[in-house]
């Protein structure tokens, strides 16, 4: 079998050793182009979310190249992502007629048997070293988050613009060569102490701003138009509230054992909205009011446009910002968003947070 | 001094008013309702909500303002899940949250969680509360909602007898004046005196009788039967020539059959309703064309939408119409659509013939 993924962030490294490991050919999912996303908003429906228009553009890419199965996940809604796959399917198979395979991983705790039939079906190693696999898997992917998360904390303070960027794609490609969790451990180490010596400029103090929102646009890039690393390059230290391995633990695998996860966000959003609304609605919402609580010069919530549950959010943000007196960008982001757009109205909102912040005596530099 | 309750007009006052009004009078409050929608209600709620919501949404957020000041309470239930498969759109879900963010200078919200996952008498315990905060009896409280939960049913049984939704609120009402008499009322009688029934044998039939088509309009109860957002959408196609099924009209026990069909639920409850109905009209042949009703931004209905349209294009390519509205929408550029589809299906079926 060929199979293909969605490309999501830097996570494909970590799936394509996973299933190269098993016994498959991986069409690597090109990474979302200006052709992707035309492609997949000419045959996804006028309001579904960008995720679901990007996703559509990637398989129909990596079909192009020969890919004759997708794996994606479900899940139980009530945000749509739990259906994306069902109506994909549907449109490649019923309206383009593509001979493909749609194989989707329901949430564990509701289909064991499932998830199971699936393994079975495509697993062409023994137990052993599948398990091995698995664990590869994991460390390439607490490798990649552990690389992005420092690259936040050094680019604001780095000398040379891009120095870091450089660092980070170079620690990725390392990362994706490595074939042993011995090697994986090596490279990150070499590289995350070649990105803490390069020349930095001690003095900055820079401005703190958490980003929240939903995982895809928050994850990948491409949709979020370099959000991260924008801010990063405009001196701003970015905490990213979702990481792919934390977001597994805390729900994939929690979940699985029925145990409810990110208890604290939830808890924190409660005075303002007391019910789970799906996706990320109530997260943005307990994470808004944690980044307030730690000292956060603000916040910058990116959603899909006609994200349901982020709407929501949106709607009660601004009473939090009020409350807790904390500022909060929202970028709704759909096909038409442009990169100057998005630049120009981020720098306007650091410039806003940088002013804000001598005003309450604070200093950046 | 009896508290008065406003319950605003929109969303979930199509499928559950009846109910909550039987629920609140028993126990001895006074029902407010707010005013049919208008462009100012709309204005109010654009106002009050952020651009990225849909029609819905803004109009609801319209309607509760419009309530301020009238009322001591407005009733705004969070509806969680009604059938035990599918919970609500989120928007739903966060309804009196969003209310409460945005709205500033609002009465107190009675915001009874309504989950039947929690159990059989999880949405019974929830009334009862509320019925605490009203300050009535326990007893009192119960004997209501007995009572609200049989209007309800007979509401939606006189729905599926193809009555609209303001027509069978009023003979819901009727029912209850003769209340001691605990046998629903029939349908003739429920009919009679109440005005736009009489005009015809049932109310959604064609009052233009030259020529005739099958119609199944579907969509949401809240976007279907509010005449303004629709720019009078039912009465203008009945107008056109265009006998209308709407998915309200397809008994619940026929639509629950069709479940089988979806190889996956959909999530929420209107989008299950809406397919199932569908998929319904289809099974009996029961109609010409499909509309489907929905606004701008609907998260839910980019996934019905398109599946509707697929499961048009398995039906021997069965026309199909997707009308997408607004707060911008005009009724001149509806009924040149309208128009234009029905003239399609008219000449289709002699085609057909």
């Amino acid at each position: 079998m060929k199979i293909t993924f969605p490309h999501m962030g830097t996570s494909w490294i970590g799936f394509k050793t996973l299933i190269e490991g098993i016994g498959h050919e991986v069409v690597l999912p090109p990474p979302p182009t200006k052709r992707t996303l035309d492609l997949g908003t000419k045959y996804a429906p006028e309001f579904a979310c960008l995720p679901f228009k990007v996703l559509l553009g990637t398989y129909l890419e990596a079909i192009e190249l020969g890919a004759d199965t997708i794996i994606s996940s479900g899940g139980v809604g009530p945000c749509r992502a739990g259906y994306y796959t069902q109506l994909q399917k549907r449109i490649l198979q019923e309206q383009l007629g593509h001979d493909v395979r749609v194989i989707t991983f329901e949430p564990l705790n509701r289909n064991w048997v499932g998830t199971y039939r699936i393994f079975r079906d495509l697993i062409r190693v023994n137990l052993r070293e599948f398990i091995g696999l698995l664990w590869l898997t994991w460390q390439k992917l607490l490798a990649l988050d552990a690389i992005e998360r420092e690259s936040h904390r050094v680019r604001p303070l780095e000398v040379n613009t891009g120095s870091t960027s450089r660092v980070v794609s170079k620690a990725f490609a390392d990362i994706d060569k490595a074939d042993s969790v011995k090697k994986v451990k090596d490279v990150t180490r070499d590289n995350l102490e070649k990105m803490n010596s390069l020349p930095q400029d001690a003095h900055r103090h820079p401005l703190k701003v958490g980003v929240i929102g939903e995982i895809y646009v928050v994850l990948e890039p491409f949709v979020n138009l370099d959000v991260v690393e924008t801010l990063g390059h405009m001196g701003v230290y970015v905490h990213r509230s979702i990481f792919l391995t934390d977001w597994t633990i805390e729900n994939t695998v929690l979940d699985a054992f029925r145990v409810e996860g990110e208890m604290n966000i939830k808890k924190a959003a409660r005075p303002y909205l007391p019910e789970m609304i799906g996706g990320h609605g109530q997260n943005s919402i307990g994470e808004t009011i944690l980044y307030a609580k730690k000292g956060y010069d603000g916040v910058v919530q990116l959603a899909p446009f006609t994200c349901i549950p982020e709407i929501v959010a949106k709607s009660i943000i601004p009473k939090v910002s009020r409350d807790y007196n904390l500022p909060v960008l929202t970028l709704m982001l759909d096909e038409q968003t442009g990169k100057a757009g998005i630049s120009t109205r981020l720098e306007a909102f650091v410039d806003l947070l940088a002013m804000r912040r001598v005003r309450l005596g604070g200093e950046i530099a | 001094m009896t508290a008065r309750v406003g319950v605003p007009r929109s969303l979930a006052y199509y499928a559950f008013y009846p109910q909550w009004k039987t629920y609140l009078e028993e126990l001895g409050t006074e029902v407010v309702l707010s005013p049919p929608t208008t462009k100012d209600i709309i204005d109010q709620g654009i106002k009050y909500t952020v651009t990225d919501a849909c029609i819905p949404i803004k109009v609801f957020h319209g309607h509760v303002a419009a309530l301020i000041g009238q009322v001591d309470y407005i009733l705004i239930p969070r509806l969680v899940s009604i059938d035990g498969d599918a919970t609500l759109c989120p928007k739903f879900l966060g309804l009196s949250d969003m209310i409460k963010a945005s709205i500033q200078g609002i009465p107190p919200l009675l915001t009874p969680r309504l989950d039947i996952r929690d159990g059989r008498f999880a949405p019974m315990k929830a009334w009862l509360r509320v019925a605490k905060k009203l300050g009535a009896g326990r007893q009192k409280a119960w004997l209501a909602y007995r009572k609200a939960v049989q209007v309800g049913q007979y509401y939606e049984a006189l729905l599926a007898n193809h009555m609209l939704p303001s027509e069978a609120m009023l003979a819901a009402d009727k029912w209850r004046a003769s209340w001691p008499k605990k046998r629903p009322l029939s349908l003739a009688e429920a009919r009679s005196g109440i005005a736009s029934a009489k005009a015809s044998k049932t109310p959604m039939e064609a009052t233009a009788t030259s020529r005739q088509v099958q119609l199944a309009v579907v969509g949401y109860p809240y976007m279907l039967y509010d005449d303004y957002v629709t720019c009078g959408l039912l009465t203008n196609l009945k107008s056109l020539g265009a006998n209308i099924l709407t998915p309200e009209m397809v008994p619940a026990k026929c639509r629950k059959a069709q479940a089988k069909k979806q190889p996956k639920y959909l999530f929420w409850h209107y989008s299950n309703q809406v397919i199932r109905a569908t998929y319904h009209f289809f099974e009996e042949k029961m109609i010409d064309g499909l509309i489907h009703v929905t606004a701008f931004g609907c998260g839910p209905d980019a996934m019905v939408d398109k599946l509707l349209e697929l499961d048009c294009r398995k039906q021997n390519r069965l026309p199909y119409l997707s009308l997408c509205l607004d707060e911008h929408t005009g009724v001149a550029g509806v009924m040149t659509r309208l128009e234009a589809f029905v003239d399609m299906l008219v000449r289709r079926k002699g085609d057909l013939r």
